[in-house]
């Protein structure tokens, strides 16, 4: 046994050549969180509360595609989407559409916490936010130079793939990373369990690039992007529709159950059903184990155990 | 209004929640299905692909019925959240006998119990399954609250082995992945449907009340609820029809 956190900020296709002013920025922000976690481990908070400080630190990251550094909508607006749960009580929360509220994972929290609901979006998750007095700023607060950019390129791509004249152009993959080196999705998570099996887990996401107005991932449902409960505690990323339609988060914790397997093979063979290249997750167990396996070319991830194991860590081997 | 549809053979779904003028919003669900690149669209996002796609629109008020407004206010009153049913016995107890009778959901007083999603489920000679969900949700619900219908997982399910809809308290449906859950002990532990629907109806939903209809790539048709009641129908092939209350 023994407290366990694993963190992610987003699988994607992170080429391998991405350029350092890329990666150090993030594998710093990585690190920073992951220490704020073991603290608030180590200081027997709650892992309800663990997992949302770490993640209120990754959406105040702009590195990060959630809160500042959100991914933008094809008509050059913020959408956030959060959700959190605990694997003890099962009690979840979550928000979508959320465009002002500084940390949209602290209002999916309230949204577990203060309401008989377990989701809320749009306008009534943004009226929730303010009558609970929580942080909120205009939406200009949550978009930075490279997610405008993201955005024009990722438009930019659309209207090339449909043009023609251009064939060379047609054969870029839809996903592939752009010029500048970034992957197209990301989301953050964490997920957490103290040395008495308490498990929680917790997702934030500005959502894809030139995705449409209204359009919701997987990170807000409960048992695809986002699932705690007493064997597990699960935060997947990459494509939303393909984690959607697989379950991932539930699956975990569900083949765990129904067919005996461990954590790490668990979560190993529920991300081997879903097509390459499409997600990763981070997963803890009520006795302390951890796996963040992902299919895609990589996965800003770190993790540490209570016996001093940790890592940082975006490629390398596909399953661990 | 909300609603999720899903087609078992590959997986393929479609939701749409925060609908206030588009007449079918299963069809809404179809479309974003079919036609967009995503699973799930919201609110004014959505209301903007239903007028792009050139579905039937039409003004709030179609969808509201007199009853409906006498249930809010009475909800209002009892300051709680309704399933929208009506018993005529409802007009015998005011406000203050609701609030001595109250039944918890999410730890917050509930007047009366007895919810009125709509679903279907289908299996074709092939054994491809589909299933489609459809409601306008709580009584008194918070604006911008999403329940477990359009939710694929919780409300709704498809895939090789079965199809799922389901219906009742929506927080504990999503909090038990429920219309998930059926097919995940088919497909991990083996169970048939009616195996399935039993285990998950008993022993997944804690103090949460709800049901669902479940149909199998083998023609089998179930359907499970915790709750008095559930209104419900099915058919098969072979000539077999029922329609049930309790």
């Amino acid at each position: 046994m023994g407290w366990a956190i694993a963190v992610h900020g987003g699988a994607g296709d992170i080429p391998l050549s991405l350029p350092p002013e890329k990666r150090l920025p993030r594998e710093a922000g990585l690190r920073r969180c992951l220490d704020v976690g073991i603290a608030a481990l180590k200081a027997h908070n709650h892992p309800l509360d663990v997992v949302e400080l770490v993640v209120r630190e990754l959406e105040n990251n702009p590195h990060f595609n959630a809160g500042k550094g959100s991914v933008l909508t094809t008509s050059g607006t913020v959408e956030m989407e959060a959700c959190i749960m605990d694997g003890k009580t099962m009690k979840c929360g979550a928000v979508s559409g959320v465009s002002t509220v500084v940390n949209a994972i602290s209002l999916a929290r309230l949204v577990m916490d203060k309401t008989p609901h377990i989701y809320l979006a749009f306008d009534g998750a943004e009226a929730f936010a303010r009558e609970q007095g929580l942080e909120t700023v205009e939406m200009s607060h949550f978009i930075t130079p490279e997610n405008i950019e993201r955005l024009k390129q990722a438009q930019e791509a659309d209207r090339v793939q449909l043009d023609y004249t251009q064939p060379i152009q047609k054969e870029v993959p839809k996903d592939a990373a752009l010029a500048d080196g970034d992957s197209q999705i990301g989301t953050v998570g964490c997920v957490a369990v103290d040395n008495e099996g308490n498990l929680a887990t917790a997702t934030s996401t500005g959502g894809i690039v030139n995705k449409m107005v209204g359009r919701i991932g997987d990170t807000p449902i409960i048992g695809a992007g986002t699932y705690a409960n007493h064997l597990c505690a699960v935060s997947a990323t990459g494509r939303g529709e393909a984690i959607i339609r697989g379950t991932i988060a539930r699956d975990v914790a569900a083949v765990m159950e129904f067919k005996g397997l461990s954590l790490k093979e668990a979560a190993a063979y529920v991300i081997d059903q879903v097509p390459r290249g499409n997600a990763g997750l981070v997963a803890v167990s009520s006795t302390g184990e951890v796996a963040m396996p992902f299919n895609t070319t990589g996965m800003f991830r770190a993790c540490a155990t209570e016996d001093g194991y940790s890592e940082i860590a975006i490629w390398d081997s596909p399953t661990k | 209004m909300e609603a999720s549809i899903m087609d078992g053979p590959k997986r393929r779904c479609g939701a749409v929640s925060g609908l206030t003028t588009v007449k079918n919003p299963i069809s809404l669900a179809r479309l974003v299905m079919d036609k967009t690149p995503h699973s799930y669209l919201g609110f004014a996002g959505a209301e903007e692909f239903a007028r792009k796609q050139g579905v039937e629109l039409v003004d709030n008020e179609y969808f509201i019925t007199e009853d409906n407004v006498g249930m809010l206010k009475l909800a209002k009153e009892a300051n709680s959240i309704l399933f929208d049913y009506r018993i005529p016995t409802l007009t015998t107890c005011g406000g203050s006998a609701a609030m001595e009778n109250q039944l918890q959901m999410n730890g917050l007083p509930i007047s009366l119990y007895a919810p009125e999603t709509v679903g279907c489920v289908v299996v074709d000679k092939q054994g491809h399954c589909a299933a489609a969900t459809s409601t306008g949700g709580l009584m008194n619900k918070m604006t911008g609250r999403i329940g477990d219908s359009p939710l694929i997982g919780s409300g709704t399910y498809a895939c090789d082995l079965v199809a799922v809809s389901c219906t009742g308290e929506g927080e504990a449906i999503i909090r038990s992945t429920l219309a998930r859950e059926v097919a995940a002990v088919m497909e991990y532990k083996g169970l048939n449907l009616h195996e399935a629907v039993d285990y998950v109806i008993k022993t997944r939903l804690d103090e949460g009340k709800a049901g669902l209809i479940a149909v199998s790539k083998n023609g089998e048709v179930a359907c499970g609820f915790n709750t008095t009641g559930m209104f419900r129908g099915c058919a098969t092939e072979d000539g077999f029809m029922e329609v049930g209350v309790w």
